[in-house]
């Protein structure tokens, strides 16, 4: 039997910069389409976040220090808190691709343009990327602006800011989009949230600061570095707060960008193993 | 090169599980003539969603060929997929869009200009009798008119082969004639047609030849008419039986 060249197969386009150039004119309608989809529904994204921000910060802002919470913590814990959302965007997200492999099945159509595997699985990356900076953007800007005083600063790093949240986003869509592929249609909606979602949540330094954990138990403190979102919310914190009170941004940027290369290999693995795809 | 749009040469699929492998296609090799409705046929898991979804680049071979104008499909993937429009057996249509954002957007994913996806969308959506439904969501559509858009958005693109899999499947009997034309329609503009489909009638009714697929193996290939004139039977229907029978028995 005449078995299949995949390298060949892999090789949409003999020419490089051809191949490039196809993909990334056809990765850009599918990221217009997913702002058209996106402005469609804009208004009521803004709405849903304003009320969760008015929740916040009525809670963490005055109704948690007025029962005894350090008001120092009060811009740290806005932060971790503004980041969570990023788990119920990334479980929206991987809700649609669940639900879209096992019903609609619009991502065969997809596999079925003039685009790789990877380059789809990119425009998935960046429209996510997209959705989270309209959410939580203006709900960490908002935020700062009427938590006034409250929010203490010492020194932001824009640049830092830029480069750890353009990293949080990767992570929080990779790890999504690696859970929606990874696993079935009836376990993902059973197990996801308690097995997969709720630990990296809990022991992601959410709602304290790493450092104050590791004073108080250097174990316990060395296994939450094991969870990425440890460094997605200590280098947000210390990208916008600044200050000796959080883990260093360098360190952070550094285990971002690991836990990311790590889910995307085990992404591409698990999508092909799913999709069967060329 | 020839007449032959399509060339299929010793193709197989196997699909593993963790319990046992399965083959869905054995070795099968055909040809598919520009120009024509070629119909495949057999019953639940023969092979037919398997094979058109090879042809249509979702999933790969196990072994074997694919040729198309004489070259294999995936040392060029995008000019194949150019020439490729794909109808599968589920309206995998985008849910987020309307009907005219649909056709729109198809044709901008194959990179079409603009002007020429305004008009062939306006030519399109006039043709399948969906204007007056082009703003509407596409869950608001009857099965019927979500078939048409989902054909019409194969077509968007202008391809020389449309791979159809169960394009009338559970829709009323009106709809389906109303698509038999569309279908015979593509015909004369010139597009080959591979049909995948239970129906016996239409594939009678429709394809100049049929390939009968039995558990992954070709039982038969032959031209509609010559095999009705061949047999005692004059229905496709109870041709197609009494061979599935002797098959069996096999």
């Amino acid at each position: 039997m005449n078995k299949i060249n995949m390298g060949k197969i892999n090789n949409i386009s003999g020419n490089f910069f051809n191949n490039f150039v196809q993909n990334f004119r056809v990765f850009l309608q599918l990221i217009r389409r997913d702002i058209k989809v996106l402005k469609s529904n804009i208004i009521s994204v803004l709405i849903d976040n304003l009320c969760m921000l008015c929740v916040v910060i009525l809670t963490f802002g005055y109704l948690l220090p007025k029962m005894g919470m350090e008001k120092n913590l009060i811009g740290p814990i806005f932060i971790g808190q503004t980041l969570s959302h990023l788990f119920e965007i990334g479980f929206s997200l991987a809700t649609k691709i669940v639900q879209d492999i096992k019903f609609n099945k619009f991502i065969e159509y997809q596999l079925g343009l003039p685009i790789s595997v990877g380059w789809l699985i990119t425009a998935y990356i960046v429209n996510f990327i997209i959705e989270a900076s309209v959410i939580t953007l203006p709900m960490l800007t908002l935020g700062i602006l009427i938590l006034g005083k409250k929010f203490i600063i010492y020194k932001t790093s824009w640049l830092g800011f830029i480069v750890i949240y353009t990293l949080v986003t990767i992570f929080f869509a990779a790890l999504f989009m690696l859970y929606s592929f990874a696993y079935e249609y009836t376990w993902f909606w059973n197990n996801i949230w308690p097995r997969r979602i709720e630990p990296l949540y809990d022991f992601g330094c959410i709602y304290f600061l790493w450092k104050k954990l590791y004073a108080f138990s250097p174990v316990l403190g060395t296994l939450f570095l094991l969870n990425p979102v440890t460094y997605a919310t200590e280098g947000t914190r210390a990208a916008l707060i600044g200050g000796n009170q959080f883990i260093h941004i360098l360190f952070c940027i550094i285990g971002l960008t690991i836990a990311i290369l790590l889910i995307l290999y085990l992404l591409k693995d698990r999508v092909r193993k799913r999709l069967d795809h060329i | 090169m020839g007449s032959q749009i399509l060339q299929i040469k010793n193709l197989s699929k196997i699909y593993k599980s963790y319990k046992k492998k399965v083959r869905a296609l054995d070795n099968v090799s055909l040809s598919i003539e520009r120009g024509e409705i070629f119909g495949l046929l057999g019953v639940n898991g023969a092979g037919k969603t398997t094979l058109s979804s090879i042809l249509a680049t979702l999933h790969p071979a196990t072994s074997g060929q694919v040729l198309f104008e004489g070259n294999s499909i995936y040392t060029d993937l995008v000019a194949y997929r150019k020439n490729l429009g794909f109808c599968p057996q589920n309206q995998n249509l985008d849910m987020f869009l309307n009907v005219k954002d649909n056709l729109l957007f198809a044709g901008r994913y194959f990179l079409m200009p603009e002007e020429k996806i305004q008009k062939k969308v306006q030519t399109l959506m006039e043709k399948f009798g969906l204007t007056k439904y082009e703003k509407f969501d596409v869950e608001d559509l009857s099965g019927g008119n979500k078939q048409k858009l989902l054909i019409a958005r194969a077509l968007i693109h202008e391809p020389k082969i449309v791979i159809l899999d169960e394009p009338t499947v559970g829709l009323d009997p009106d709809i389906r004639r109303t698509l038999w034309e569309m279908i015979k329609e593509l015909k004369k503009t010139g597009i080959t047609v591979i049909l995948t489909t239970h129906y016996l009638d239409e594939a009678e009714y429709l394809s100049d030849r049929i390939c009968i697929l039995h558990y992954g193996k070709i039982l038969l290939i032959e031209n509609v008419k010559e095999l009705i004139a061949q047999h005692e039977e004059k229905k496709l229907e109870d041709i197609f039986l009494k061979l599935m029978r002797e098959a069996k028995d096999e």
